[in-house]
């Protein structure tokens, strides 16, 4: 069987992940009161691979399920999936897990390639898609390095009853669109018009746990916020020498930031 | 020069054709976007509430307007308990509120003011924070005395949305809208 | 380009094939709407929410595992849209886990059953018709009433899965009162040993728990924390703030077990070891802390029993544990046996004295084998020997939740008669003194009439035909009982043979107050409400328990004084009044009530250390190295050298009451079937499997296997075998056999294969010949004192089968 571009991924991301360690740059402390730029933080020796996060992620957005005749296709739909990574065999083998949602890339190379502007950057750094306007080329699946978009083979299908469980806030996707993370934007606007009406200001706390996978991770592994503030949680993390970020080498310049220890020290 | 020179004549006609046959697919598309009237399980009166005696506003019972997304219609105990605890007319149309209100349901209302379901619409930025008028959308409801059966608003559709943002200098970015 | 419509088309089709239920639930298809990008449902009609565009937030507890998180569930005009943790809730603080994630699929299920229904055709058949409350409840309870006059109520069976708490304690009621000693959890096949190395050296009957937060070191013996461990997301936020909430320190968590499963991935460090030979680490360990003198001297002298040889009133001799480990487990010895050197031995034995306090853990899964008791003794004892027990950082005695019992119920004379019986599944008798119960052993006894006719048998939160060995035996045995209800909400394979299905509610439609799997020690109960309206015509369980009580009548219905469950259990809410130091000091009912319903609970979070009389209930009050009531047990054994040769037990003596180990038991012979089964729980594990919801399907690693059952393998076995990754292979074992999907797993060891359990088809089909689960292919062996259900020792050997 050939390598999928999925498998590629996960060994780019084995070597990459291990040579980029420690040699992680600090974001860019930039002054306050900017734009906000959204970014978000993972620490893998906080991670215990339990995939809560991909379920999260699944029911707020509406994500369909791929069913078993697409699934052995390849066709399942994760905006936020675990990437097991295998190195070695039994004894000297380990396996890594890495949740990885869209990156939000700052150069991001899935808009450029979009013929109909269906992709671009919000004013705050989140990579939207705007369903009714892809025409289904998939020219962003293959620019994106990371793998993290889908396209849709087939309409969503819920079995009738479970039709119910639908977020009404998130639109489903129709056959032959491509759909990815989008950093649960409709949170980020419920909470900054909730704010707006309340007239009070928003803090980091407001957004360190505010998309779906941030809120549910038992280890509490996946951080939020605004990486223009320099004091808030992603951004202080960020600065940490265990952060790096997938792939960095291609000048996409991810807003997902991993962090991660070589080993386990005394 | 000639005027009748046949190439321009016949050019000039396949574009008066184009024109009319896309006039046409377009003012028939919009003809065909307005719904059919539907038939509103009550004959809710807007008039009498929204007269010089009772003085109600918009946002008096629609008070979702100025706290979120969507403008809301008050829970049928409400009505009960403010009004209708006793019959306030002879209309044959307010027993049914109390008949909803005894078996704790709500009635059934059918929404004519429909957006596309990838589409995110805030009342209160527009009503509250924008200062927008009601009528601007949803026409002049003090003067209805039956309820709305078709929308009341010309176009919702995102030129119109677009045009206005850009005229009052408002966010275009795509996510402020889209869902 | 015809292949490719095919696959097009095959998403809808998985649901409508996938989901639709057997005997006739069809499900309507789904047609693209007028409005692509809002297939959003309408309010639910009728609801007072109803186009108000009605927002609510409610708080209930999970019940997707026995954890007992908080949850806030997210209710949108009726629907219920969105679970998420409550930030109140002392177990899970706003987390939630997978399974909890994917509540609403259970709820919203197209599969569950619309009302109660009666049996229209063979046993087996699938094939039901609706019947009405009040006909069904009227029939089962007459039944029951002849079997008691007839004076054989103790032939009846209560297969209940809940482990603990108000439902668990409302059908011990009914066995008392209505005289049956079968009143059969499923402790002996998930967390027996570790149930029963509490029970004996404690005197507690109760899963540990442990302070982890302010442990030193965490030693897991095959326990898959980060998996199927009972409190996994407690467990998955204390390990988070072990190693990143303190500058500077990071405490060390090493994992033991032969798999290399997720959780020995994310541990600091695997210990690679031989099957079934955890006992024998175990003892290693202690060994080497004990010849040392590393051991907590002051703690063992204090507050330890039979760690010295001792003599007895009687003036007997009696052999300590201490002569025990230096005599029989030296390192050289263990390393043998487990394949984990001499070296890493000794450094483990250091490193858990230097880290005090540490937390020596066994999973159900590590204990559950045919030495499981001596096992999970073994490595509990480790605890003492480091002086970590009631202590801060250490294991702790569960506190219970201080709510009184119900007043007093007693038997009556023809009650009493039933349940002075032995139990059917032979537990506590002399086929297994040292059982708590043993459900494995069930279908033969029923099968053999032995030692008396079973009459009745119940099902609640309980799929024993799926989830136990024997698959086929237990359909066979259910077909020999007169009278099987069940109370699954969905079609599954024991339900298939019951004779009427009683609905119950789905957790988010149902009022309950529980008591979560033991965490941190202190009291906490979980509150569980309503989040929706019922959507079919179902009633919680505890509910129709009532009214089938009363149905009986008699003795057995003045026992059931309550109109409704609710009521029951608010009897017993009323000594959770004023109770001082916990998280809701309210002096009404409904006070309490208010409070509960919105954080999800109530809890007593004062924990108090060293209360030596709660963690020892034992005869010597003391923890007890030499179990005192295992001694007890085993000498009413009439003629034990007998029953231990007869079964094959090598220990003898004293020995048998110390932890102690034994050779592993495989079923099958290494020639036959060359590979060892590791069978076990993945993180989408659920009671019955969650093969049913989409969601958790989906999250199985490789994604591409999500769907089918699977067995993993050594890539090196694979190339051997010819077989590649998504290839179908038959996997057969001495129990049985099964098609599986191959998936190669590097981390694997040679000769062992994994089984993940819990997968296979659904809906499950009543003629299926292809068993699903896993649970199909082990072999029902046991411990033969303790009844623990093995799950490590079958053999099975793999072959190729042609691509369909």
């Amino acid at each position: 069987m050939n390598p999928t571009r999925r498998d590629v991924l996960k060994t780019v991301v084995a070597a990459v992940g291990a040579a980029a360690l420690g040699a992680g740059e600090a974001l860019a402390a930039e002054p306050a009161k900017k734009k906000r730029k959204w970014g978000m933080t993972i620490d893998l020796d906080r991670c215990t691979a339990c995939q809560a996060c991909v379920v999260a992620c699944k029911s707020e957005n509406n994500v369909p399920c791929a069913g078993p005749d697409q699934m052995p296709l390849d066709r399942g739909i994760y905006w936020m999936d675990m990437l097991a990574i295998h190195e070695g065999s039994h004894p000297e083998g380990r396996s890594q897990y890495l949740p990885t949602p869209c990156n939000h890339c700052e150069n991001p190379p899935c808009v450029k390639v979009c013929p109909v502007g269906a992709t671009f950057q919000s004013e705050e750094g989140i990579v939207g898609q705007i369903w009714a306007r892809c025409i289904g080329c998939r020219y962003c699946t293959t620019a994106c390095p990371y793998s993290r978009r889908y396209f849709n083979w087939s309409d969503p299908v819920w079995p009738e009853e479970m039709k119910n469980h639908l977020n009404p806030d998130v639109a489903t996707r129709p056959k032959g669109v491509v759909e990815k993370c989008t950093f649960c934007h409709q949170r980020i606007r419920a909470v900054q018009e909730k704010a707006k009406v309340e007239g009070r200001e928003l803090e980091d706390g407001d957004f360190r746990k505010l998309p779906a996978c941030a809120q549910t991770c038992p280890a509490e592994a996946i951080m939020f916020g605004d990486m223009n503030d320099p004091d808030s949680t992603v951004s202080e993390l960020g600065r940490s020498p265990r952060a790096f970020r997938l792939l960095e080498d291609l000048g996409t310049r991810p807003k997902v930031v991993f962090l991660r220890e070589a080993k386990w020290k005394e | 020069m000639s005027t009748s020179n046949p190439r321009i004549l016949v050019a000039a006609g396949i574009a008066a054709l184009v024109v009319l046959v896309g006039g046409g697919v377009f003012a028939y598309s919009r003809y065909k976007a307005l719904p059919d009237p539907v038939t509103q399980p009550v004959l809710f009166n807007h008039k009498i509430h929204m007269d010089e005696k009772l003085g109600l506003t918009c946002d008096s019972c629609h008070k979702g307007v100025n706290e979120g997304p969507h403008a809301t219609i008050p829970a049928v105990a409400t009505c009960i308990k403010l009004c209708h605890t006793d019959p306030q007319g002879t209309s044959p149309e307010e027993p049914k509120l109390r008949e909803a209100a005894a078996k704790g349901n709500a009635i059934p209302w059918i929404q004519v003011n429909k957006l596309p379901g990838h589409v995110y619409f805030s009342h209160v930025q527009h009503v509250k924070f924008a200062k927008m008028d009601c009528k601007e959308c949803h026409g002049e409801m003090k003067d209805r005395t039956e309820p709305v059966s078709q929308t009341q608003t010309s176009r919702l559709d995102m030129d119109t949305c677009i045009d206005c943002h850009q005229e009052k200098g408002v966010s275009t970015d795509c996510l402020r809208c889209h869902k | 380009m015809k292949k490719q419509e095919k696959q097009n088309t095959a998403r809808r089709d998985f649901l409508r094939g996938a989901l639709a239920a057997a005997g006739g639930f069809a499900l309507a298809g789904c047609r693209q709407t007028e409005d692509p990008y809002a297939l959003n449902r309408p309010a639910v009609p009728g609801t007072a929410g109803y186009g108000t565009h009605q927002e609510k937030w409610f708080s209930s507890a999970c019940s997707q595992c026995w954890a007992g998180c908080g949850i806030r569930v997210r209710v949108v005009e009726g629907r219920a849209v969105r679970i998420d943790g409550n930030v109140a809730h002392p177990i899970n603080r706003g987390t939630l886990g997978p399974k909890g994630q994917s509540g609403l699929q259970v709820l919203y299920h197209p599969d569950r059953f619309k009302g109660p229904v009666r049996r229209d055709g063979p046993r087996g058949s699938g094939k039901w018709t609706p019947v009405s409350w009040d006909t069904a409840i009227g029939e089962i309870g007459k039944t029951l009433q002849d079997i008691r006059s007839r004076g054989e109520s103790r032939g009846v069976l209560l297969l209940d899965g809940e482990p603990r708490g108000m439902m668990r304690d409302l059908w011990s009621r009914f066995a008392t009162v209505y005289g049956t000693p079968n009143h059969v959890d499923h402790r002996a096949a998930s967390d027996g040993g570790k149930l029963l190395a509490m029970a004996y050296m404690h005197g507690v009957p109760e899963i540990p728990a442990y302070d982890w937060n302010s442990t030193g070191y965490v030693l897991g013996f095959g326990a898959s924390l980060f998996e199927s461990w009972c409190q996994s997301i407690h467990f998955m936020r204390s390990s988070s703030a072990l190693r990143r909430n303190m500058p500077g320190k990071r405490v060390k968590f090493v994992q033991i077990s032969p798999r290399h499963s997720t959780t020995a991935s994310r541990a600091d460090e695997w210990v690679d070891i031989n099957p079934a030979t955890y006992g024998a680490l175990a003892l290693g360990l202690s060994h080497v802390i004990v010849r040392d003198g590393l051991c907590d001297q002051e703690f063992v002298k204090d507050h330890t029993f039979g760690f010295e040889d001792w003599t007895d009133a009687a003036g007997k001799k009696h052999r300590g544990y201490k002569d025990l480990l230096l005599t029989d487990y030296p390192p050289e010895k263990v390393s043998k046996i487990t394949g984990v050197s001499k070296k890493t031995i000794e450094r483990l034995a250091r490193e858990l004295v230097d880290h005090r306090p540490a937390i020596a853990l066994a999973d159900g899964g590590a204990a559950a084998a045919t030495n499981g008791l001596g096992t999970a003794m073994s490595i509990h004892a480790l605890n003492a020997l480091l002086g970590n027990i009631e202590r801060p950082g250490g294991m702790v005695v569960q506190r219970p939740a201080p709510y009184a019992p119900w007043p007093d119920a007693g038997p009556d004379e023809g009650a009493k008669k039933g349940l002075a019986s032995e139990r059917l599944d032979g537990s506590g008798a002399s086929r297994l003194p040292l059982a708590h119960g043993c459900i494995q052993a069930l279908p033969d006894a029923i099968l053999a009439g032995a030692p008396y006719a079973a009459q009745a048998a119940f099902l609640y939160r309980s799929n024993p035909a799926f989830s136990k060995p024997g698959g086929k035996r237990w359909t066979e045995a259910f077909q020999k009982i007169p009278l099987v209800v069940s109370f699954s909400p969905l079609p599954d394979e024991s339900t298939f043979q019951a004779d009427f299905v009683l609905p119950d509610r789905t957790y988010l439609e149902r009022w309950e107050v529980v008591e979560p799997v033991p965490s941190v020690g202190h009291p906490i109960v979980s509150f569980r409400q309503p989040v929706v309206e019922p959507l079919y015509d179902t009633r919680a369980t505890g509910d129709v328990l009532i009214q089938i009580a009363k149905a009986v009548g008699g003795p057995v219905g003045d026992a059931f004084p309550w109109d409704t469950w609710r009521k029951a259990v608010e009897e017993r809410l009323q000594s959770l009044l004023n109770v001082e130091d916990s998280s809701i000091v309210a002096g009404k009912l409904s006070d309490l009530r208010k409070g509960m319903e919105k954080d999800s609970g109530w809890w007593s979070p004062g924990f108090k250390f060293e209360q030596w009389a709660d963690a020892f209930r034992t005869p010597s009050g003391k923890f007890e190295f030499y179990s005192q009531e295992i001694a007890r047990k085993l000498a009413a054994v009439p003629d034990l050298e007998r029953e231990l040769t007869a079964r094959g037990v090598v220990t003898r003596g004293d020995d048998l009451c110390l932890p102690h180990w034994e050779l592993p038991r495989f079923s099958g012979s290494a020639a036959e079937f060359p590979f060892t089964v590791a069978a076990y729980r993945g993180i989408e594990y659920a009671e019955g499997g969650s093969r049913h919801v989409p969601w958790l399907r989906e999250i199985s690693l490789p994604r591409r296997d999500a769907w089918k059952q699977r067995v993993e393998l050594h890539p090196d076995d694979a190339k051997e075998l010819k077989l590649a990754a998504g290839d179908t292979a038959r996997v057969e074992t001495p129990a049985g056999s099964a098609r599986m999907s191959v998936a190669i797993i590097p981390g694997m060891r040679r000769g062992m294969i994994g089984i993940p359990l819990g997968q296979g088809k659904w809906p499950p089909k009543p003629d299926d010949t292809d068993p699903s689960g896993g649970y199909a292919l082990l072999a029902n062996a046991m411990d033969p004192l303790a009844g623990i259900l093995t799950l490590q020792e079958t053999r099975a050997r793999i072959t190729r089968e042609k691509r369909t």
